[in-house]
């Protein structure tokens, strides 16, 4: 049967870290990226958003029909 | 008349104080961003200005003596409206 | 020490009483994820932490904490005010009615009262602010499901805002536990 075996082929080692490691990251942590203060909005069109930062505006669409996280 | 010309300071109070409350967070965790530091600053000195005004005629905005109670004759501090009643 | 300012720190001017939208509002109130919690979890903790960003950004984003609290207690009040008992015996909202009147109280719309179950501070500052990033995903979720709740627009806009404003604060606590993990890397060295 074939498998799609090649020769000189060696299978991904699934315990090592998907993507390369950054450097100073570690596993087993949860990073958040962090913000760099560039642009704001004016004080009345941030408090109107919710946030001085154009960047961290989230707009939520609201939910109407049935059904899960979609 | 007189409620229009407090809503309306008021909501300038609101957006000024919102956009310091903003910086302030965001100085918190960047302790040595001087942008952020200078703009807070610059909020600051409007927000003062227009607290100022706002005590001036309607009496003190914050209790327990950080601001004044304009009306010789009368404790400002207990009048209607409270912010849970209109805003 | 906390003094207060006559204002809130975002306008709710609801027209339309709607005891059955109160009720499911009041659980941001003294609910589990809900702005007391969050204030009493953020100034608890504080005490605790090791570095001056962390006091700094749990003492702030605790004290906000306390002005949305003001806010949900605004919405509930305002959506319970003036409704007549017809419309409350409509919103299935009589026990409420038993024990309240059209008051506010730190619990959920069901009668559950508010607890430090829903909070903790572990001491461990890794642990702590991983929790408050959770709370503010629980929080921001609440929300969601409140607009989706909502059909009043004086109602949705202040959930709208409070929402936001727990994206944010996702945001900050997320740079602190960087600096945590800066501060636990760098112990090593002593």
């Amino acid at each position: 049967m074939y498998y799609g075996y090649q020769a000189g082929y060696t299978a991904p080692d699934p315990r090592q870290p998907h993507m390369p490691a950054q450097p100073g990251l570690m596993l087993a942590r949860a990073y958040i990226l962090p913000q760099t203060y560039t642009r704001a909005f004016s004080p009345e069109e941030a408090l109107r958003e919710g946030t001085l930062f154009p960047e961290l505006v989230r707009p939520y669409e609201k939910k109407k029909h049935q059904g899960g996280w979609a | 008349m007189r409620k229009d010309q407090r809503e309306m300071i008021l909501d300038r109070i609101r957006a000024y104080e919102f956009a310091a409350a903003e910086l302030n967070l965001y100085l918190d965790s960047h302790p040595g961003d001087k942008r952020a530091i200078n703009d807070f600053n610059t909020f600051v000195k409007q927000i003062e200005a227009l607290k100022k005004e706002y005590e001036r005629l309607y009496g003190p905005l914050l209790n327990f003596g950080f601001g004044p109670n304009a009306d010789q004759n009368r404790w400002q501090w207990i009048d209607d409206p409270w912010p849970w009643e209109s805003y | 020490m906390w003094i207060y300012e006559k204002k809130l720190q975002y306008p709710v001017k609801i027209k339309r009483p709607n005891p059955k939208m109160a009720a499911a509002i009041l659980s941001q109130y003294g609910g589990p994820d809900g702005e007391l919690a969050a204030s009493l979890r953020y100034l608890s903790q504080r005490h605790h932490m090791p570095i001056p960003e962390a006091k700094g950004m749990l003492n702030d984003i605790g004290t906000e904490e306390l002005a949305h609290f003001e806010m949900v207690g605004a919405m509930v009040h305002q959506l319970m005010k003036g409704a007549s008992i017809e419309e409350i015996k409509a919103a299935g909202a009589e026990s409420w009615y038993t024990d309240h009147d059209r008051a506010t109280w730190p619990g959920t719309g069901t009668g559950v009262p508010f607890t430090a179950a829903y909070i903790m501070s572990k001491g461990d500052p890794i642990a702590d602010l991983t929790e408050d990033l959770a709370a503010e995903q629980k929080a921001r979720a609440t929300y969601e499901h409140l607009i989706d709740l909502a059909d009043d627009p004086d109602v949705i806009d202040p959930l709208r805002w409070l929402r936001e404003r727990e994206v944010v604060h996702f945001q900050r606590f997320g740079e602190i536990l960087n600096k945590l993990y800066e501060w636990k890397d760098s112990k090593k060295y002593y």
